[in-house]
């Protein structure tokens, strides 16, 4: 979906940005947005205060807040699909290359 | 330090809304027991459902990855039903995202509810199979299909969906078939940013 709406909206995206920090992916704050997902998914308080705080100053209140919703979504979508046994199509297992991550030997 | 941000009323509204779900009486549990199966997602001791439902909850909360067919087949062997299984995966990912929101607003765990007294209100799915997942679904395994044997949750899925992220479906507004929506600021490849460094996190690679 990343790709996606890079290409309609004519942005250019690193894609290797997603799993690597050290990457620009071209996303206008990556960063904070990365760390601020980071602390929320992994349920790390310390870190949260901190990217939280950078996310707003970067991005302002209600984006942050946005984007823990968003981070909230995914963390439902993906036990629905990982608990069902649903992986990747055909067509996105490519995007697993291009983000820089290997596919588990269960996705064959 | 910057203060906490407000929460918008409609994810206020639809954090109250889902957990009077989650304590309602469902297709296959009752209220007292979807409670015990939040509480047990959430690493509580449970007594009210079986060891094998504490199992599924808990492992769906916390290590979904590594969920293999053969761990669904111990479970079917030891009496649960793929209609009860889809609920409590559907009710484990929703407490899931609820908690996570919470805690990431600066929010305290919710307490528990107080689970609404009934029965389970039964399950009768027509035309769901095997279609590419691990699970009968009605038409090709998908997340929107995905929780086909409990539409109760399926449309709880879709309410945290829209009010979270965006709305399943094409159109203007915030859907997801608007790649060019901007939702609080927040550019549409800002929140897919977001949700795939999220499901990355996750080893999730749908």
């Amino acid at each position: 979906m990343l790709r996606a709406s890079a290409d309609a909206n004519n942005e250019t995206v690193e894609m290797r940005g997603v799993g690597h920090v050290t990457v620009d992916s071209g996303v206008p704050g990556d960063g904070e947005l990365t760390a601020l997902t980071d602390a929320v998914v992994l349920r790390d308080p310390d870190e949260l205060v901190i990217a939280r705080s950078r996310a707003i100053e970067r991005l302002g209140a209600a984006s942050t807040v946005r984007a823990i919703a968003v981070a909230a979504n995914f963390e439902m979508m993906n036990r629905l699909l990982d608990a069902a046994g649903v992986g990747p199509t055909a067509a996105m297992r490519p995007v697993g290359g291009l983000i820089d991550v290997t596919l588990p030997a269960r996705f064959g | 330090m910057v203060a906490v941000p407000a929460v918008p009323a409609e994810i206020d509204e639809l954090i109250g809304r889902r957990w009077d779900a989650v304590r309602s009486p469902g297709s296959s549990f009752s209220g007292a027991e979807r409670v015990a199966i939040a509480g047990s997602a959430r690493g509580e001791t449970a007594t009210t459902v079986s060891a094998g439902v504490t199992d599924a909850a808990r492992r769906i909360h916390d290590a979904p990855a590594t969920i293999t067919l053969e761990w669904l087949d111990t479970l079917r062997s030891d009496g649960l039903t793929d209609s009860a299984f889809v609920e409590v995966i559907g009710l484990v990912a929703q407490v899931r995202a609820l908690d996570t929101f919470e805690f990431g607003v600066g929010r305290a765990q919710r307490p528990l509810p107080a689970p609404v007294d009934g029965e389970p209100t039964g399950a009768d799915v027509a035309g769901a199979a095997l279609d590419g997942g691990w699970i009968p679904t009605v038409g090709p395994a998908s997340p929107m299909s995905v929780l086909s044997l409990a539409p109760a949750e399926h449309e709880a899925m879709v309410d945290i969906s829209e009010v979270f992220y965006l709305a399943p479906r094409g159109g203007d507004g915030f859907t997801m078939g608007n790649q060019h929506v901007v939702r609080d600021g927040l550019t549409r490849s800002q929140i897919e940013f977001v949700a795939s460094r999220t499901s990355l996190i996750n080893d999730c690679f749908f």
